[in-house]
This record gives C-alpha cells, structure tokens and sequence, in this order.
C-alpha cells in the first residue's frame, strides 16, 4: 500500500495517460470500497439468513433423590397441671396419670421413644413413634393416638389427642383464660435441634401484646409446658399461634375447665389447618342439645353452649377493623343429608365466636368460606343432667331449682386437613368412637375402610355430603380409594366427649434437580 | 635503491570489480615491477595463455604469474600461497643460474643477493574490486622510501559511494584493546594528509616489505579477515618496525575485508566475525597471568552484552556474541600466535601507548556522534504531525476523565468491585503470582492445571497496586475512559493526517458501546483487551520496520489474547497478513506471536488434552451467564447491553416526551447514523485505500462477534455461558473507526461538520451505558472486599480451606450448588479449565448429591460427606418472597441435626458444621513442581527478553562499536527502508 494511495501507473498495463490513469484509480478505488463494504453487508446477511447453530453446551444436572426419612409423630402425653392438687409447686408441671396408646404402621414396626418430660422428672413423657424406611426405600403409613379419662378432683373429663406430625407454624383455636380456664400449651420438640419457638395470642380483642411469647426454647427431644394465662389472662377466645425455628416442634392445647370446686372437663386438641378460605370440621357432634341449652343459662356454665371460633388473622391490605363475609353451612353425617347454611359478617383481627343454631343431636361437618384467610373450630360440650341421669327422661328447667350437671365434658372440634392419599388411622379406647367422612371434591367417593385386623367395609360418600361410621376402639383402621377426603375421629359417652382430626402421611422429599455454579 | 613491488591481486571471481581493478592497475603512474594474480575461482579467471612461454595475460594486462588458490581461502593464506609458488620460482631460477656460472663462489652471493633482494622487495596487496588512484604506488613507495624504518605503508582508503568519504585511514586500539577507526565518517578534503605514524593500517592496498612479512609468518590465520590487518601491524610495532600511512595514495576499496570472497555479509554475521575476532586478539594480546581470567570472562560477558544488545535493539547480535565467545575460547590459533608474538616481540606493550586512543578521546567521539541530529518521524503523509497537547488531545482526555468520573464515581473510595464478571483480587501479592503458570487451581473442588493466561496479566496489575491488589481493578474503572481516549489517540494520529482528527478517534473509541458494556458487566478481560487493540495496531503498523515496535507488539499481542481468548484467531489473521505483505521483515515479525505462545502454552495443552479445544475461547474471570445479541444487535457493535439499557432508559423517561413505545434499536440507528455514514464515504473515498484495511478488520471482527454468539462455553446453575460478543466487537469497532478516521482525512470541509455530528452522536448513544452504575442496572457495584460472611472469612484466616457450601434456589428449576474454599474464590482464582469444562466430574457429583440431601429434609449422613470433603459451613443466599424452594431449603437446613444456624448475613443465610474435619491431606501437586518452575524460568526469559527489546532507548545507529567501516554509509537506500530506525 503506497503512501500516496494512488496507483502506480506502471502497474497498469496498457495505461499510457496520466489522465486515465488517474481515473481508473478514482474508479478502482471506490470499487474496492464497494467490495469491502458489500463483504460486511454479506456477513450481516448471511448471518440473519442461515440460523447457525449453538456449538457447546453447559453441565446440565442431576436429579438427586433425597434419602428416605423417618416417618415420626409425636403424642402428647398424660394430663397435665400445674402444681399438685393441693397447689403446691405452683410453677411445675406435673403430669396426671398416663394415657392408652394405640400405634399402628403399614409396612414395618413402629419403634416407640419416650421424650424428656418437661417439669418434674418423674412426669410420664410424651411419646415419639417412629418408622424407619426399608431398606428398599419404601415406607409404610404410620399413625397413633391416645385417650386418657381422667378423674381426679380436679380434672373430669375424657381427652383423645391423635399422635401428630411436626410443623414449624400451628394454629391452636380453642381454650380461655377467664376465671376456672386453664390452657396448658404442650410444645414438644422430638428433633435433635433445639427449637426456638414463638406464640402469639389473639383475642377477642385482637392480637394480644405478649412480650413473654417469644423465643421460648425448646431443647431437642423434650417436651415444655406453657401456660397461656401467663401470656394472656383473662381471654374468653384466644387462638393461639405457635412457630419454630429449628427443629420443629408440635403443639397440643390442653384446656381443663374448674367450675368454683366443680371440675367442668378436659380437652386437648391439636393444631387446626393453616389460615384458609375454605375450612372443613367433620365429626362435630352435638350431644345433649336441650340439657346443654338449660345448663348454659346457668352463670358460669355459659361456655357449655357450641360455639364456632373463627379468626381470620390478617385483614385485606393490613386494614383495621375490616369485615368479612363467611358462609357457614352444617352438614348432617347422615344419609339423604341436606346443608343448612347461614351468612355472617365478622371482623378481621379479632376472634370471634359465633354460637351455634339448635341441631338436632347427631354428628355434623362444618363448612366455614371467606374471603379472606381464617382459622376456625367448634366447640360443643355434653351434659348430663342429675335429674335426667337418674331415670334417663328429659330434663326440664321448669322448675325453680337450676339445673345441675351430674356429668359433663366438653371438645374442640378443629378443621380438618384434606387428605389426597391413603392413610392410617388409629382408634384410642374410648367410648362411642365414630369416624367421621366429609367428601369435599367435586366427584363421590368411594373409600374403603380396611380394620388391621378383621372385616373392612366400602363406602360411598357422594360430592359434598359427609357420613359417620361407628368404628372399634383400640383398632387401627386403613383408609383408601379416595382422591380428595376429610376425616376425624370422635368419643361420646356418659361425661366423655373427644375428638381429634385425621393428617396425611409426611411427604417423602421429592427429588431435585442440582445445578453446579 | 628502489623498492622492488610485487603486487599481488586476489581475485575470486571474474566480475566487474575485476575489470575495474585491472584498469586501475595499467593506469598507475608506477607499474609494479611484478604482478601476480591469486586466482580463488573454482572455474578459474579465464587468464589466457599463449602457446609460448609467455606469462599469461587477462584483459589488457599481462600477470607475471599466476598461482591458484583453494577457493573460500582468506586473504592472508592466499599472500602466502602467492609467496610460496614466487620463492619457489626464484629458486628454481636460481638453481638455473647457478648451473651456467661458477658455483661455489657465485652460489654465497646470489644467496646474499636474494636475501638483499628479498629485503628491498615490497608486496602490495590488492584484492578485486579495489581501484587504486593513479599516482598510488608511486605515493606508497615514495614514502616507504622516505622512512627507511619503516615497514608497512598504508593508503587512504576511500568508499566507493559516497565518493570522496573516507573508508579508513589508520586503525588504532583503545586502552581495552577495542579497535578504532582513526578517521569516521569523513570526506577527504585533504584534512588528514599530514598523518604519519599510525599503530595499524588495513590490509587492502597497503605496501608491505616482503622480509617483515616472512618474519612475522604473514597474518594470523585466526583472523581471517576482520583485524587481520590491525593485528599484523601490531606484531610489526611489537617488533620494533614502523607502520606509516600515506595519505596522498589513494585506493577506493572494494568492500569490508570480511566481504571478500563475495560473500553476501549481514549485520549479524559481520558482528560475528568482528567480535571473535576482537576475543581472539584479547586473549593473544593480554599478559599471560590475565589470560586465564579473559578466558573465564568470556562466557558471562556474551550474556551481559546480550541483554545490553536487546535494550540497544541489536538483538541479531546475540546469536553472534555466543558463537564468538565459542570460537575464542575452543579455537587452539591462541597459543600459536601467542607464542609467535613471544618469538618476534622486540618492543614492549608500553611503547604502543602514545598511538592508541585514550579513553577519553574515544568517550568524546562517541558522545559527538550522539549528538548528530537524527531524523524525526513523518506523519504517514508527511507534514506536522497532531501533537498531543497544543491540538486538543489533553482537552479530549480531561473530559473523558470527568464523565468518567461522573459515571464512576461511587467506585471512588471502594476497596474492590464486585458483581457480574468480577471479583476481588487476593489480598496479597504472592498469591497473585502463585496462581500463574501450571499448578494448583483452587476453585471449587480444585484441580491441578494450567491458569488462565488472564492471571498474568492480574498479577502484572495488582503488583502495581501492591498495598490492595484490587485496588487495580478499582483505578482501571475510574481511568477507564481517559486511558481508552489516550489509546484512541495515539492510534488516530499514527494512521491519519489531520490537527483534530485524533480527538474523533479518542472519543469514538472511548465511549465505544462493547466497552461501555464489559465495564457495566464487570468483564474484566474485554476492558483490558479493549484498551490495549489501539496500542497493538500502533506496534503492529511499525513492526515490520522496527525490532522495538515488533518487541512491543510482541508482548501487547500477548496480553490482549490472554486478556479476551475470542479475539485469538482475528489477531492471528492480521498477523498472517502482516507476515504476507513484509516478507522481508519475518525476522523481526516473526518473533511476534512467540510470548503469546508460550504465555498460553499450558492452557492450550491441557484443553486440548481434555478434549475441550473451544474451551479455549471461553473468557476469562468469573463466568457471566446470559443469552448472547441476536444478529441485528451484533451489526450495530451492540453487545445486547445497549439495547437493554436505551429500553430502559426509554420506559423511563418515554412517558414525557412519548417516545415510551419506540424501540431501543430505532433510537441506536439513528444515533449511529452519522458515524456509519462517515464510515461508508470513507470507504467509497478512492484516496483512502489504507481505510480498506480498516473494514477488513472490521469485517474480522464482525465475523468473530457473530461466531461467539453461537459458542456455548458452560453453564451456570441452568443458565448458559456464551463466548462474549464485544470483544469480537472491540475490533468491529476499530475497523470503523480506522475506516473512518483514515477517510475524515480525505474528505476536505466536510470532515468538521461529519467528524462533531459522529462523535455528539455517539457520546449521546453512550448515556444509558454510562449512567448504568448510577441508575443500579450495572452490575457492578462497590465492595470492601469480601465476598463471603464475616465469619466463613474469620475461619478461613485460621484454616484457610475450609469449605463453604452454597446452595442457591432457582425457583422451580430446582437448585445449584458450588464450593468455595477459605474466603472465597477470587478473580485471579478463576480458571476456564473448570468453568468450560464439558463434564461433570466425581467430585461435582458428590457435591450435587449433598446438596440435594440438605436442600429437603432427608435421612441423608451429611456429617460424614463434611468431614470427607471439609466443608464448614452452608451458604443461602437470600431470594425473593415467593420463592418456596428457598424456604424450603432453609426449612430443611434449619431442621438439620448436624448444623446449627449462625443467622442472616450480608450474603444470604448461614449454617456453620462444627463436628471434626478430615485435615486436608495437601494439594496434589505443590507450587515446587519442576514443570511448574521450569515454565515460570521460560515464561519469564521469553518476556524478559521481549520487555529488554521493547524499551525504547532511542539511541541512533550510526556509530559501530568495533571501529570498522560505517556500513551505513554504503547502504543509505537500505536504510531508510529497512533498517532500523528506533
């Protein structure tokens, strides 16, 4: 390339005139401008014309599947109070008596751990189930339950709590702490980390300041007992909120009711569903109605009477004072059952507890639908009248004398989770024991009910009806064929009234996909 | 009585110069009283011969006698050879006489009459091709016979081009025993014509009695021809005779004595020649008690002198000092000669000292001849060149510093950068550089591999930086647009004509978008490559004429492949076509690609023994993910980040003006317009041909950009790693530049209008880009230096590698887990052997398989996968909202026995394993590895030697140090084409 840009003109042959030399430079010159310029055009051409593929690739990844669990569930353990029935130790938990355990597992035998009791060292513990995976991998359905009668001084009653999964967030909807209403909760921590657990209280005045709830440790593998009147006294409605960071934990509310000297029953109950806009309570039975009628216009024994609690705990866009529509609809566990339903407007934040209509005596499923996330569960109680007892007619309140209780017990009723897969139920000894069926879906169900030992029976339950059978204590039953279910298990007898929900098996981890980077 | 003058002519070849030389002889005024012809040429002259006895004859002259040589003999061994056949006819014609007179009486005094004879018989020597004046043997033998002492007489000898320069008058010794020319670089104006007694004359055309001769033994026949004269002088002082010049015989010369023969001599060889024999004369010359010592010096000094000859930019010498250093020390011509000058020295070394050259007499030459002027350079189209700071150019450079400033200005006071391609540097020097070369590569699992060649250049850069390495990569970001407007610069005014043009070429290439884009991503090697492509083509441009520019652009070529690997084979396209266009230059071009070779060397090995040949191109530094421009976004030098950020900043501010709907590539177009036109007239402009070369570059570099748009390199977690397109897109852009700027030139009262519009247009395209790091799009942001929690940092000053792993959620792809070792691996622990590698390896896998066992509650015996692998803590970096694999990861490790929680970090969430750990059982392969110090030993002669030819010296080649002829003034037209010129 010469400086001058020009061309040699010695280089053109035949080319004599400066003139046209000079003009054939101008001309090559711009051709070769040409050229150069046509040749980028052509790359960008070429490369929007012919789609080149992508050469190399990255790692991609491997799909890991995580090594079998542990199935564990946790059962609460005996009755607790706080002190000895003279009230000394005050501040210690002490345990009453000891429960009937009923475990149960598909494939497998279900080893029973005994957890570090809380409060005293000679307390009965709470009990952990725990089934192994086979070697294969594979894994049965395992479940348990529990029962205890108790009759001391004071506490009357009959309590059944089912052995239940770990959770890191529970709602406990149920309890008071008015005058005569202790709620123990039972936080048990059967994993090997410690666990940090936080309560929060609502009220029926709303989410309750207790400075004293939070950071509550529970050291791995034990059980701690905590009583709510000391967070909150003085709550007609409390629901309360339980979360664990760490190992998780379980959360049992146990409320015992003392009537001046009376003990007026016991309860305990476990975690209600997570905050949903539709919740499903089965088994709520409704004993008693008209003995339960006249003893609640007793002073004192108003909380005899069924309620709904319901709390719908955030309220739309963190407004205040906001309503929200509910519908709420009972379905008879009966044959040919027709709904009733009725519409109510509550107020979020706050708990509020709706009485219930007169039923007639019997087992119900409720329905709760809001717009807006709520917990619920129903309390009902069973009264049996001194007069009544004695030759079995109905009580009358017509005379003057109020009525009086020879025998009562009352139960919380919590919202059932729904179950998509077959599961295990086991049956605590207890009188009049009922397993209750709504079917939720869309389409009927056929489910069979397969006792571990003897006969199984095949039921129907078409769409959005709900059914009760009458199953054997101290049995553990298989329930399958079912696609969407809800189930619960409930205790009614002479001063005895328990139920507890039925949960789904702890998930299997599902396998992941790991990246590298 | 008359001095009898045998001449003797060695000719090796029947050519011109012959002719010449034979006209001289029958011009003299003084015909030599015999002529005896030497005849080197294997074919023989072609003297004639008669029938008859008569002597033979060449041309129009008659030889007394002719006597044939063994071609390639020197000319010392030929006088010899000449001598030997003349004794032996004076014998024989002796023997002739005697037989037909009395013996006996006659037969003592014709011995003493030839011994007579002998003594009065003077041998001029010539050799074909020198062309004494007329009058030259009459001036030599008068002045032989003016001084009766003396016994060698030199002419003046004169070059043939220029005519009248003197070629030699008089040699002497410096006090160290180097020759020196008594007369350099001089026209003979009759200024030196009262010259008598010189210590040594050459041996061309001098006269020299025929009995010195015999009793010296003739020259040393180590010394061929350089010093032959010079030497035989010496011994003839040494023996108490005279050596004078005359000044008034002249003689043009046929060349440097190591040119007889007709060979074709280089500068190289001749070097050679001069210095064996300058050694050779030193250990013969030296007193016997400092032999040894010479002796022992040789070898170190050829190494010193070597690396003095490469910051004097000889560096075709080296080869030259170590085969002389050779030839000296192993040649057995040493005790011969010196025994000869034992038996024939009569005069001391002492005596000599009033005609050698003082130190200080040669100290002031040589400073004069530093003051000659040299020649300055021109401007590729002659005229003034734009100078830096009277046109504009420190102007262009304050502003571009500003708006650097403005658009990195929170990088100010930051420790490190971090984000998108980068990370800190290690904390200290040492590691820098342990991380070059083949050795441990400690990222992740580790492996045992060649670096990066990017972590040369890292170390290079945070030496400089000694306190905080990273501080570097801190100062780059801050400088980066000044140093890129510095390179446009210089590289606009090496290629155009113009006051102001060069501001056009340093903004253009200043606010180029693929460099905007590898700042605001934190691609580290493409800012690097980016500001050095200018500085390259400037070296490049020069090589070919230049062993400076080629050392230069040698060492440049190096560090921008290592810098951005994807460029490679468009450099090495330019450097064929350098290597095709100057063929004759490929002993300096062709060293060029050598330090990048060797720099690259293991790396290109072991991908290559892996199979991953296009691992190759993968970037270096940490890997970006992303999906590469599309076609359209590529032809308008487009990375896919100036779309994004013209979208952005549209949307941002589109609602006032209403321009909220247009696209980003519209608003590109039209801001590029200006330049792609001044592009396109450039080209189309008949007078700027060397503007094609700049879109065949241009074409170069589209095509690589287009190319690495489609080469997947890896992966990161799901997301692909693309080669990236800007450095493919740096040189894009330089060739339009080029193209551009070359063309302003041409373009007459257009070029101010067309030159501010491209250039205002351009710095308005560049907005969003610069205002990344400001408005948060870019991805890189200031950082303290720490890329892990506080506490994994803690440990890892305790237990350096103890291992961190962090599991990252993808949502509902699933998860991505990686190790980091110690504090995390920095930018200079980066390898693309590990991030372009094809599979997945054992220990990836056990890592993968750990992380999905912990990411969801498993039955999984993590504790024993810590303890084999030394992982000490579990990383989750912090999500969004919605993410439920995050909870659930968190979940997961929350509810693992094995790990307590140490809480939220700056880094996400963290886990910390506190059983025992395996100690590591040490890095296979330490840092003491003989291959490995073996390379870092190549790696560092091989650009030792580059960086000692590199650095300018500026000294002007005129002066040759071994006092011989000024080859420079025969080859002037060689000169200015080819020879050197730094």
């Amino acid at each position: 390339m010469t400086d001058s840009g020009e061309l040699d003109q010695s280089t053109i042959p035949g080319v004599h005139s400066p003139l046209a030399g000079k003009v054939l430079g101008l001309i090559g010159g711009t051709a070769l401008g040409l050229v150069a310029i046509g040749a980028i055009g052509v790359l960008i051409a070429g490369s929007a014309l012919i789609p080149m593929p992508v050469v190399g690739s990255g790692l991609g990844s491997k799909v890991v599947t995580p090594v079998a669990t542990d199935r564990l569930r946790v059962c609460p353990g005996p009755i607790v109070r706080l002190g000895e029935v003279s009230g000394e130790d005050a501040n210690v938990a002490i345990t009453v008596g000891s429960p009937e355990l009923i475990r149960d597992s598909t494939i497998g035998k279900v080893e029973e751990e005994s957890l570090r009791p809380a409060g005293n060292a000679s307390n009965i513990p709470a009990k952990l189930l725990r089934l192994k995976p086979q070697a294969s991998g594979e894994i049965g359905l395992v479940s348990g339950s529990q029962s205890q009668l108790a009759s001391e001084p004071d506490l009357v009653g009959f309590a059944a709590a089912s052995c239940v999964k770990q959770s890191s967030d529970t709602w406990l909807v149920g309890g008071a702490t008015t005058t005569g209403r202790t709620s123990l909760l039972l936080l048990t921590n059967p994993s090997s980390v410690d666990s940090e657990v936080s309560v929060e209280v609502y009220s029926e005045r709303g989410l309750e300041d207790v400075s004293s709830g939070n950071q509550i440790l529970v050291p791995a593998g034990s059980q701690e007992v905590l009583s709510i009147a000391g967070l909150a006294s003085g709550l007609a409605s409390p629901v309360v909120h339980v979360s664990s960071e760490g190992g998780r934990v379980t959360a049992q509310l146990q409320e015992s009711i003392v009537r001046t000297l009376t003990p007026g029953g016991v309860d305990v109950f476990t975690g209600s569903v997570a905050p949903s806009t539709s919740l499903v309570i089965p088994g709520v039975v409704i004993a008693d109605p008209e003995a339960v009628e006249s003893m609640s216009g007793v002073p004192d024994f108003e909380d005899l009477a069924g309620i709904l609690r319901i709390l719908i705990p955030e309220s739309s866009a963190g407004q205040a004072d906001s309503t929200v529509k509910m519908v709420v609809s009972a379905i008879p566990e009966t044959e040919d059952s027709t709904p009733s339903s009725a519409t109510f407007s509550i107020e979020a934040g706050k708990v509020t507890d709706l009485p219930l209509a007169t039923f007639a005596p019997g087992s119900y499923t409720f329905t709760v639908k809001t717009d807006l996330p709520a917990v619920a569960a129903v309390r009902t109680s069973t009264v049996t009248l001194e007069d009544s007892a004695a030759d079995g007619s109905a009580a009358d309140g017509t005379d003057d004398q109020p009525p009086v209780a020879a025998a009562l017990d009352f139960a919380w009723f919590a919202a059932a989770p729904e179950l998509t897969e077959d599961t295990l139920i086991s049956v605590a000894p207890g009188p009049g024991a009922m397993l209750h069926l709504a079917n939720t879906g869309s389409d009927s169900a056929v489910v069979t009910i397969d006792a571990r030992e003897g006969a199984g029976n095949t039921l129907t339950i078409p769409a959005g009806a709900a059914i009760a059978v009458p199953v054997t204590d101290g049995m553990s039953y298989a329930l399958a064929g079912y696609s969407k279910l809800r189930a619960s298990v409930s205790y009614q007898g002479n001063g005895a009234l328990a139920g507890f929900v039925i949960q789904s098996q702890s998930r299997q981890s599902n396998s992941v996909s790991v990246y590298l980077g | 009585m008359q001095p009898r003058v045998i001449a003797i002519l060695l000719a090796h070849s029947r050519s011109e110069q012959l002719q010449l030389t034979i006209e001289s002889l029958r011009a003299q005024s003084r015909q030599p009283d015999k002529l005896i012809l030497a005849d080197l040429d294997p074919k023989g002259i072609g003297v004639r011969e008669d029938a008859d006895d008569s002597p033979p004859w060449f041309g129009s002259v008659r030889f007394d006698s002719v006597t044939k040589v063994r071609p390639g003999s020197s000319l010392g061994r030929a006088v010899q050879l000449v001598l030997a056949d003349l004794k032996a006819e004076q014998k024989a014609e002796q023997k002739a006489e005697q037989e037909t007179e009395q013996k006996a009486e006659l037969k003592s005094k014709a011995d003493s009459a030839a011994a007579a004879a002998e003594k009065s018989e003077w041998l001029w020597i010539l050799r074909e091709g020198s062309q004494p004046a007329p009058r030259a043997l009459f001036e030599l033998a008068a002045a032989a016979e003016n001084s009766p002492s003396a016994e060698v007489v030199g002419p003046m000898l004169l070059e043939a081009k220029p005519e009248g320069q003197i070629a030699s008058l008089g040699e002497t010794l410096s006090r160290f025993g180097a020759a020196v020319q008594l007369v350099e670089h001089e026209l003979d104006q009759g200024q030196h014509d009262d010259l008598d007694d010189v210590l040594a004359v050459e041996a061309e055309g001098s006269l020299v009695r025929r009995s010195l001769w015999e009793l010296l033994g003739g020259f040393d026949p180590k010394l061929p021809s350089i010093d032959s004269g010079l030497d035989f002088s010496v011994r003839t002082r040494l023996s108490g005779k005279r050596v004078i010049l005359a000044p008034k015989a002249k003689v043009v010369t046929a060349g440097s004595p190591e040119t007889f023969g007709g060979a074709r001599t280089t500068p190289g060889k001749s070097f050679r020649i001069a210095r064996a024999a300058q050694l050779h004369r030193r250990l013969v010359y030296s007193p016997v008690l400092a032999t040894p010592l010479h002796w022992l010096s040789l070898f170190p000094l050829a190494v010193a002198r070597s690396v003095a000859d490469l910051l004097r930019k000889y560096p075709e010498r080296i080869s030259g000092e170590f085969l002389a250093a050779a030839s000296a020390a192993f040649s057995p011509g040493v005790l011969a000669a010196r025994s000869r000058i034992r038996s024939e020295k009569t005069a001391s070394w002492e005596s000599l000292l009033p005609l050698r050259m003082p130190t200080r007499e040669l100290q002031a030459r040589r400073a004069l001849e530093r003051d000659l002027p040299e020649e300055g350079e021109e401007g590729p189209t002659g005229g003034n060149r734009a100078q830096f700071f009277a046109n504009g150019g420190v102007w262009a450079l304050v502003i571009l510093a500003i708006i650097g400033l403005i658009s990195f200005g929170s990088f100010i006071a930051a420790t490190a950068i971090t984000g998108g391609g980068l990370r800190p540097l290690s904390d200290s020097v040492s590691e820098l550089w342990a991380n070059i070369g083949y050795g441990w590569r400690n990222i992740g699992a580790g492996l045992q591999g060649a670096a990066d060649p990017f972590a040369a250049v890292l170390a290079l850069m945070g030496t400089l930086t000694f306190w905080n390495p990273s501080s570097a990569i801190v100062f780059t970001y801050l400088a980066a647009l000044p140093l890129a407007g510095a390179a446009g610069w210089f590289a606009a005014r090496r290629i155009s004509a113009g006051r102001h043009l060069p501001i056009v070429g340093a903004v253009l290439w200043a606010l180029a978008p693929p460099f905007l884009a590898a700042l605001a991503e934190g691609r580290f090697g493409a800012v690097m490559a980016h500001l050095l492509l200018p500085w390259l083509l400037v070296a490049g441009l020069k090589a070919a004429r230049s062993w400076g520019s080629a050392a230069t652009a040698s060492i440049l070529l190096a560090a921008t492949t290592a810098s951005s690997p994807s460029i490679a084979p468009a450099l090495a396209i330019l450097l064929v076509v350098l290597w095709i266009s100057h063929p004759l230059s490929l002993h300096r071009t062709g060293w060029i690609p050598i330090p990048a070779l060797v720099l690259a060397g293991p790396l290109v090995i072991g991908q290559i023994l892996a199979g991953n040949a296009l691992g190759l191109l993968a970037d270096p530094g940490v890997p970006v993910s992303g999906s590469p421009a599309a076609w359209w976004q590529l032809a308008i030098a487009d990375p896919a980040l100036l779309g994004q950020s013209w979208t952005e900043l549209l949307g941002r501010l589109g609602v006032g003006f209403g321009l909220a709907e247009a696209p980003a590539g519209i608003v590109i177009l039209v801001l590029l317009a200006p330049m792609i036109i001044g592009t396109v007239i450039s080209a189309l402009l008949p007078k700027s041909r060397r503007g094609l070369v700049g879109l065949a570059v241009a074409a170069l570099g589209l095509a690589t950009a287009l190319l690495s748009a489609r080469i997947q390199v890896g992966g990161i977690a799901n997301s692909p790693v693309f080669v990236w397109t800007g450095s493919g897109l740096s040189l894009y852009w330089l060739g339009l530049v080029a193209t551009l700027v070359i063309g302003l030139g041409y373009m007459g009262s257009l070029r101010v209008l067309l030159g501010i519009v491209a250039t205002l247009a351009v710095g308005v395209l560049a907005i969003p880009l610069l205002a990344a790091t400001i408005l948060g799009t870019s991805a890189v942001t200031a950082s303290d230096g720490r890329i892990m929690p506080a506490l994994v940092v803690a440990e890892s000053a305790t237990e350096s590698e103890a291992g961190t792993l962090v599991i990252t959620s993808l949502g509902e792809a699933g998860i991505s887990v990686r190790l980091e070792r110690g504090a995390g691996a920095m930018l200079d622990d980066q390898s693309t052997l590990i991030s372009a590698r094809k599979k997945a390896g054992e220990a990836d896998e056990r890592l993968q398989t750990l992380a999905g066992n912990l990411a969801v509650p498993s039955g999984y015996l993590a504790a024993d996968e810590f303890r084999a692998l030394d992982v000490e803590f579990v990383l989750v970096p912090a999500s969004s909202e919605d993410d439920s694999t995050h909870r659930q990861i968190v979940d997961a490790l929350d509810g693992n026995e094995v790990l307590s929680a140490v809480g939220e970090t700056r880094f996400g969430s963290l886990w910390q394993y506190s059983g025992p750990r395996d100690e590591p059982t040490g890095e296979p392969g330490s840092y003491k590895s003989p291959t490995r110090t073996g390379y870092l030993i190549l790696l560092g002669v091989v650009f030792g030697a580059a960086l000692l030819l590199a650095i300018p010296t500026g000294s002007p080649k005129r002066r040759d140090q071994f006092g011989r002829r000024d080859q420079s003034g025969r080859s002037s037209e060689l000169q200015s084409a080819g020879e050197e010129n730094d």
